[in-house]
């Protein structure tokens, strides 16, 4: 009887225990959700205030932790590809329109119809935020592409200001060369130089809804492609760029130390590498529209839809990943990110940063000289690959015509009908 | 005690299960794939030998395969050599060995990202070290845009992979030269061979088991060239340095999972067929003593 007592009081007491042990371990107010978020800013030239912004997320949500993983732009897609098909990619992902198409389209992102943010998106970029009617991003910049231009290296050379049309950039280019200065530097090796320049030339002849009209069939790489491939060939049949140099140099690797140590006058690129050149240069620099136009015309430049976030279908921190994507575009969170990142809003109550560099670009926009891009906003998701593939050919045969070189680009870039 | 049937499966058993795991499944799970029309890991439809058809006419494959077998012959050919030259001038050098043989491992233990953004700067056309250094020795007419040129640049990539490699295969030559006998060595010595004649009629028939090593191992990395590529060129200038397996990660990353791994088999196929054959041919050459 007594040992039969003695062992009701122990399973007692280790239920007990046992109870407590529970209660004590899973209270669900207590419990921290771990959010993993993944994106290619946050590090080096593509900081973009991140790490700042997620410190002050983590202050107003201490229920979430914060799991960042940074991936360099050009292995974005060799990490996230194989973690969405394997249904282990992080909560929250940082996107691009192409992958918004290619990732949406397959299920992978979750729709965010009806998040706060979404409601707060300017409603010119709801084609760029989602495919076929739904919504998977929230675009939270748009990003101008220009032309970087060291105003110290023109005034040594006694140009007193940067260039705004073509005869003028043509004279500038000649100045340079014959007083033994860098010109115009295009890093073609990744294929970024090539199609940046040839994207700027078509802002100015290439009208704004032809992206549109190519996609429907009602259009195709006609004039005023032909224009703009011409002015590349002029730079070339010149020598105010050498197309075999260009094709050997690095977009990360050498045009940027080059432009920045003030060996070059001219670099087209976009405005996220403002903040870095402004701290890594001493030289006086300029973000301007690109004097692709006729004597005497305004200068035009293109923008595309930067960075946006969005949510994995199969996260199981749903809530979690809604409350990252709402505080990041909550006004003082989403103009850090734009100052930092020199971009424009895509946000109805966020402000564009005033940056004095890039004072040209923003009047360029006020102006309506400043286009959507024509290339990243066609539907096909490989239409970006294809057109830059085809300018590599023009560095890689110089000697082809315009005509030949349109006649490629029709026939690889493919029209695609937008998803219904 | 003797070992029984059931005793030496169970030895076999752990081996066999991680091998068929990691190994077998994966690789029968790929070719699987390769008939579908797979867009991610799992899922896709049947579609036969679709992808097969289409890679055998898709002109980026060819190339692609035409870039793998140059750089291969390339690489196993310009790596061997050196690599046995090396060997040579250090089996003669015993002071210098122990140092030399740590030296010549160390680029093989390095990242491939790192040599390639090293080897990316050696080749800059601007302010590069090679063109400075060809320029400052008077020979500027040789300067060039090593890795912007279609015609140099698969060339300029498989250097970079044997300066990487050079000392890995030295190392096994090494090793073949201590495994010959003394003895032979002294003969040889009393017979009067020396330089070249011994080299030709004594080292190099004897060596047979490091070369065969060697050059099957050389061929089979070099078939599989990826990295290298990823970093210096992306697999241009246009496809001038386009591997089979760059191409796969290309397709991977277009989520063309089922033809990625169509590109994958073949390259599996033909490296199997590429080593099977070399193994039997030098095998042949190999004597023993």
């Amino acid at each position: 009887m007594k040992n039969k007592l003695i062992m009701v009081a122990a399973a007692a007491a280790i239920v007990t225990l046992g109870l407590a042990g529970c209660s004590a371990s899973s209270p669900a107010s207590t419990k921290k959700t771990t959010l993993t978020v993944v994106g290619w800013k946050g590090q080096g030239a593509n900081l973009a205030d991140i790490p700042t912004l997620n410190k002050a997320f983590e202050k107003a949500y201490p229920n979430i932790k914060l799991d960042y993983t940074y991936v360099d732009d050009s292995n974005y897609t060799t990490y996230n590809n194989p973690r969405l098909a394997g249904g282990d990619a992080a909560d929250v992902i940082m996107v691009d329109t192409p992958e918004i198409r290619s990732w949406g389209k397959q299920g992978y992102l979750a729709n965010l119809s009806g998040l706060t943010a979404v409601s707060e998106q300017d409603s010119t970029y709801k084609a760029d935020a989602g495919v076929g009617g739904e919504t998977y991003a929230v675009v939270s910049e748009s990003t101008p592409v220009g032309l970087f231009t060291n105003l110290d290296l023109l005034k040594k050379d006694g140009i007193n200001s940067a260039p705004t049309d073509w005869p003028t950039f043509i004279k500038d280019l000649e100045t340079l060369k014959s007083d033994g200065d860098g010109g115009l530097v295009l890093a073609q090796k990744n294929l970024f130089g090539g199609s940046a320049i040839m994207k700027l030339m078509a802002s100015n002849f290439v009208a704004s809804d032809w992206a549109e009209n190519y996609d429907a069939g009602n259009t195709t790489f006609g004039k005023s492609w032909g224009q703009s491939i011409s002015e590349l060939k002029e730079l070339f049949d010149k020598g105010l760029v050498d197309p075999k140099l260009s094709l050997g140099l690095d977009e990360n690797v050498d045009a940027p130390p080059q432009f920045e140590a003030g060996k070059w006058a001219f670099m087209p690129t976009g405005s996220w590498e403002l903040s870095t050149l402004k701290s890594a240069t001493k030289e006086n620099i300029a973000f301007i529209p690109f004097p692709g136009g006729a004597k005497g015309s305004q200068p035009k430049t293109f923008v595309f839809v930067g960075t946006g976030w969005a949510i994995n279908a199969k996260t199981k921190n749903s809530a979690a990943a809604k409350d990252y994507i709402n505080f990041m575009s909550e006004p003082k969170q989403a103009e850090a990110y734009l100052k930092a990142d020199s971009a424009f809003s895509t946000l109805k109550d966020v402000k564009s940063p005033n940056v004095p560099e890039d004072a040209a670009v923003v009047k360029a926009a006020a102006d309506g000289d400043m286009l959507p891009s024509t290339i990243d906003d066609l539907n096909s998701t490989g239409a970006a690959t294809a057109f830059n593939t085809a300018i590599e050919n023009l560095f890689i045969n110089p000697s082809l015509t315009t005509s030949d070189e349109l006649k490629t680009l029709n026939s690889t870039v493919t029209p695609t009908p937008p998803t219904k | 005690m003797r070992l029984t049937t059931r005793a030496a499966i169970l030895f076999m058993l752990p081996a066999f299960v991680l091998y068929a795991t990691f190994i077998v499944f994966p690789t029968l799970r790929g070719i699987g794939l390769s008939f579908t029309d797979a867009q991610g890991v799992v899922g896709g439809n049947f579609v036969g030998l679709d992808n097969y058809v289409r890679l055998f006419g898709d002109p980026a494959v060819l190339s692609a395969l035409l870039n793998t077998l140059v750089f291969a012959v390339i690489v196993t050919v310009g790596q061997n050599v050196l690599a046995l030259a090396l060997a040579y001038w250090l089996q003669s050098l015993p002071r210098l060995q122990a140092i030399a043989r740590a030296g010549i491992l160390l680029p093989s233990m390095m990242a491939f990202i790192a040599v390639g953004f090293v080897w990316n700067f050696i080749y800059s056309p601007i302010d590069g070290p090679l063109d400075s250094v060809m320029n400052a020795v008077g020979l500027r007419g040789l300067e060039h845009i090593w890795l912007g040129d279609p015609t140099t640049a698969l060339t300029a990539v498989a250097v970079t992979n044997i300066w990487m490699y050079m000392g890995y295969s030295a190392t096994i030559y090494l090793a073949g030269y201590f495994a010959i006998p003394e003895n032979i060595m002294e003969a040889a010595k009393i017979d009067g061979a020396t330089g070249w004649a011994r080299f030709r009629t004594v080292d190099w028939p004897l060596l047979a088991p490091a070369l065969t090593i060697n050059v099957t191992l050389t061929t089979i990395g070099s078939l599989r060239v990826f990295d290298p590529i990823l970093v210096m060129t992306g697999g241009g200038p246009g496809n001038a340095t386009q591997s089979l397996s760059y191409l796969v990660y290309t397709n991977t990353t277009q989520f063309q999972f089922g033809y990625a791994t169509a590109i994958a088999v073949v390259l599996l196929v033909l490296t199997v067929i590429v080593a099977i054959t070399q193994t039997t041919i030098f095998r042949r050459r190999e004597i023993e003593w």
